[in-house]
């Protein structure tokens, strides 16, 4: 046996598999070079075929990338051309091409990660002569195909799949965006523009320049702030309006007031020529305000997790039989539908290792079905012919024929993700939005005293005015508005540069007080994944003797079936023999799998293996001999925790006789213990909420310092414990915790869960384990704390300027010239708050 | 002060020339892709 290298894929980089004792053949290209699987291969021959091995070349020169995104295995599945040909189907066309005439379709496409995908991408015409030309966003993952007369969206869509990049069709919503985007850097340009420009000619008013020149440059400036009050300053205007249209408070009411109070005096002062003039500090209000929008909104849609994803989770086309009740089997010919354009009672195939696309009855005598989707459980679950099947379980077992009985929205999981989004929790007005709208009260009282008093009473109305303008301009809660979303912005990013997703920003005054913690268990308390904890040696020493030669026959047994516990063992086996081949020593021949197992030949003795209960062979009349696999938990601070809890056994049978059986169970993360321990320390209660088994709960539940563990809980009856806690906190994963999730008040979902958990939950960890839930926490508390001061200051602030506005101590000039100051103040505290998180966090590596 | 008659339409024009710039690469979609460009620095075009 020689020990080899690890031979890494031509096409991805991964390492190759050993093809000596893998079952499948080798896959080597006419020069020797290897790749890990038969799609890196076919990829590399088109490339090949059509001269594009220079994306080779490019990839080899770019920095290594630490990190494939997490989509790319997960979302690529084998396709066939037909899959496609949605994408030509006229309705479909209608509904998401923009412009029909132009033939162009964008398309999500989650795999580009490097130069090399955008320079392969590019070249997308190449491969297929139908496509004109194709732009890439490499931001936001898209690719918009624009096709020529002829050309086909199914065969260009086919042309990127085949290259291994799957595409996902993508929503208009995002090119409107686009759109938006453009007007709104305009608008800040040109307020930008204008207010540094105004500048230059109030440094020489503000120095003494007097009459014609004054005048001259007062002109100037009026003119110049023209583009500024017309075009960038209108969605503060078109804001205001609606909001007073519904009777609602709104930021821009004030803003939009102190603008045209500002600017129609200016102008009537320039027009009278006498008084000051405040299109300087107008055009600045403008400006800066215009930017701090900008920055927040674009930190929000990085943040924002696009539904459109989630659609692409259910399969979009099935395979509908023509003929369902021939009993001929070469008669069941099939067609390539639209899922949503089924009816009940069609029949459909489901292929093996594919997702379900609706609800109906199996119709096959029995299937193995993948149920994790709704239980979060990975062991697979066999049904009966009249069973109902619900869409987004996945069929690992052979083929399936199935009755549609409801379709989209109408299924379970549709139900589900209804549910969830008419559960979102109202919109918490936030405190600098209350403070605001006091503030405003008080400036229109203030307002009222000064005309009052000094108009009426007095009657000198140009004092009123100055009065008047100086208080909007320093009342205006600039500061107070910039401030929450610019402490918020800065922990978004810097949370997320931990991987951790925040769809709101509500989420850190919420998680300030939010209590009782749920805790799921299958996926977030556990990896989610079976794995061997025990092996138990039954009798017979010769084989004992022999345990590398036993573990390389299970390896091959098993090595290229997909069952979850299959998996397990070939890890395990890995562990004890390395990942070395066994085909140099053994050979197992006639390697067949069957209903619950495999069995295959070996020196003339047949080796099975399939499930194994203690009762078979009574276990305690035999002598034992165990492989503690110790490689697990070893890592955490609580040793008194046994993390392993025994969920099935399995054995291998040597001519009918038990030699060997192990004990798989699910393993608890290394980060749970800890944490869960500090947030006890916290003084939060933490709860266990699950579907699974009471005995399975309690196994890891009673070694976990929880307050309540529940067990056997549906989807429905999760989401009512939940809401019998207003403030509780969901950890979950998985479309069985998403309605619990959107009624939870603050609810995260964590790596491994599907994206339907995205879609219905505030926070995503990208990093398994609970690691970042105490990041998390730490993150809003510190968010909290520079909120209110920031709110503090900007409030001292205003409430000074306002007393000191009354009494007439500040004209709209000292007015004008504190208002940026303050929004800098609050800047710079943004900025430490931004320092302080990276300073803490530098030694956490999640 | 004479200078000034110069220097102000000299300002005003370039504030314009370089307003008009903005406005043309926006238009033009220069700032919808940061990151695209960024990459493609990465190819050498053959």
């Amino acid at each position: 046996m020689q020990v080899r290298d690890v031979i890494s894929c031509l096409h991805c980089g991964l390492p190759c598999p050993d093809f000596k004792t893998s079952p499948l053949t080798k896959i080597v290209s006419k020069k020797g070079t290897q790749f890990c699987c038969l799609g890196c291969e076919t990829v590399y021959s088109i490339l090949k075929e059509s001269n594009l091995t220079n994306f080779y070349k490019i990839k080899e020169k770019l920095p290594l990338q630490t990190e494939e995104p997490a989509t790319r295995s997960k979302t690529y599945q084998t396709q066939t051309k037909h899959d496609y040909d949605y994408l030509d189907n006229a309705d479909y066309l209608k509904k998401h091409c923009p412009d029909l005439s132009k033939k162009s379709l964008c398309f999500y496409v989650p795999a580009i990660h490097c130069a090399a995908c955008i320079w392969l991408i590019e070249r997308l015409p190449l491969l297929y002569t139908g496509v004109a030309s194709v732009s890439i966003n490499f931001g936001q993952s898209t690719v918009t195909v624009f096709l020529t007369e002829s050309g086909l969206f199914s065969e260009a869509a086919f042309a990127l799949h085949q290259i291994g990049y799957q595409p996902f069709p993508d929503s208009i919503s995002k090119q409107i965006r686009h759109k938006k985007n453009r007007t709104t850097l305009l608008r800040i340009g040109i307020s930008g523009a204008v207010a540094a420009n105004i500048m230059i000619f109030s440094v020489a008013i503000y120095s003494g320049v007097e009459g014609y020149f004054l005048h001259l440059f007062n002109v100037i400036s009026g003119f110049l702030f023209l583009p500024s009050l017309l075009y960038s300053a209108r969605p503060f205007f078109k804001s205001a309006y609606f909001s007073i249209k519904q009777l609602q408070f709104n930021i821009d009411i004030p803003v939009s007031v102190a603008i045209i109070l500002g600017s129609s005096i200016s102008y009537s002062h320039l027009f009278y020529q006498r008084g000051d003039l405040y299109f300087d500090s107008l055009s600045v209000f403008i400006f800066l305000l215009l930017s701090s929008r900008h920055i927040y909104q674009q930190q929000f849609l990085a943040n924002d997790v696009d539904q459109n994803r989630l659609s692409a989770f259910l399969p979009k086309t099935c395979l509908k039989l023509n003929n369902p009740f021939s009993k001929i089997p070469s008669s069941k010919t099939t067609t390539t539908l639209l899922t949503e354009s089924l009816t009940t009672n069609d029949c459909i195939l489901v292929l093996e290792d594919t997702i379900i696309p609706v609800d109906g009855k199996c119709q096959n005598k029995t299937c193995i079905i993948d149920n994790q989707i709704f239980s979060g459980e990975s062991d697979p679950i066999h049904y009966k012919q009249g069973d109902s099947l619900f869409a987004g379980m996945k069929n690992v077992g052979p083929d399936l024929i199935l009755t549609v009985s409801s379709i989209g929205h109408k299924t379970r999981l549709g139900q589900l993700i209804e549910k969830s989004k008419s559960l979102q929790q109202p919109k918490l007005a936030t405190l600098s939005h209350s403070l605001s709208k006091l503030l405003f009260i008080v400036l229109f009282l203030c307002i009222g005293w000064t005309i009052l008093i000094d108009g009426i009473l007095k009657g000198s109305l140009s004092e009123t005015l100055n009065i008047v303008l100086a208080l909007t301009i320093i009342a205006c809660p600039c500061a107070l508005a910039l401030s929450t979303p610019l402490i918020y912005t800065m922990s978004l990013r810097f949370a997320s540069s931990k991987g951790i997703f925040i769809k709101t920003p509500a989420i850190f005054e919420r998680l300030a007080i939010a209590n009782p913690f749920f805790f799921d268990k299958t996926g977030t308390l556990t990896l989610g994944q079976f794995e061997v904890n025990n092996a138990h040696w039954l009798c017979d020493k010769d084989l004992i003797s022999k345990k590398k030669l036993v573990y390389s026959i299970i390896k091959q047994l098993e090595f290229n079936n997909s069952h979850p516990v299959a998996k397990a063992l070939v890890r395990f086996t890995n562990t004890q023999i390395g990942t070395q081949d066994s085909h140099d020593i053994i050979e197992v021949k006639n390697i067949t799998a069957f209903h619950s197992g495999v069995e295959g030949i070996y020196e003339n003795n047949r080796y099975v293996i399939k499930p194994f209960s203690l009762d078979d062979t009574g276990p305690s009349s035999h002598a034992e001999y165990s492989d503690i696999n110790t490689s697990r938990h070893t890592q955490t601070s609580y040793p008194d925790i046994n993390s392993k809890s025994i969920e099935t056994t399995i054995g291998l049978y040597k001519n009918d006789n038990c030699v060997l059986w192990f004990e798989l169970g699910d393993t608890l993360h290394t980060s749970t213990s800890p944490v869960l321990h500090k947030l006890k320390d916290q003084g939060k209660q933490i709860n266990l909420l699950s579907g699974d088994q009471k005995k399975a709960v309690e196994k890891v539940g009673n070694h976990l310092p929880f307050n309540s563990l529940y067990y056997e809980k549906t989807p429905e009856q999760k989401l009512e414990v939940i809401s019998k806690h207003p403030t509780s906190c969901m950890i979950g994963d998985g479309a069985n915790d998403s309605a619990a999730l959107s009624k939870a008040y603050v609810s995260i979902a964590v790596q491994g869960s599907i994206e339907m958990a995205l879609s219905v939950s505030d926070v995503y960890f990208t990093v398994s384990g609970l690691n970042s839930l105490p990041v998390l926490l730490s993150i809003a508390k510190q968010t909290q704390r520079f909120t209110y001061a920031t709110l503090i200051i900007s409030l001292i602030y205003n409430s000074v300027g306002i007393i000191l506005a009354v009494l007439g101590f500040i004209t709209p000039l000292i007015a004008a010239f504190f208002m940026p100051l303050s929004s800098a103040t609050v800047l710079i505290l943004a900025i430490v708050h931004l320092k302080t998180l990276q300073h803490k966090f530098k030694k956490e590596v999640l | 002060m004479n200078v000034l008659y110069y220097l102000i339409p000299i300002t005003l024009s370039i504030v314009t020339f370089f307003v008009i710039a903005f406005i043309w690469t926006v238009k033009t979609g220069q700032y919808d892709d940061l990151d695209t460009p960024s990459q493609k620095l990465m190819i050498d075009d053959d």
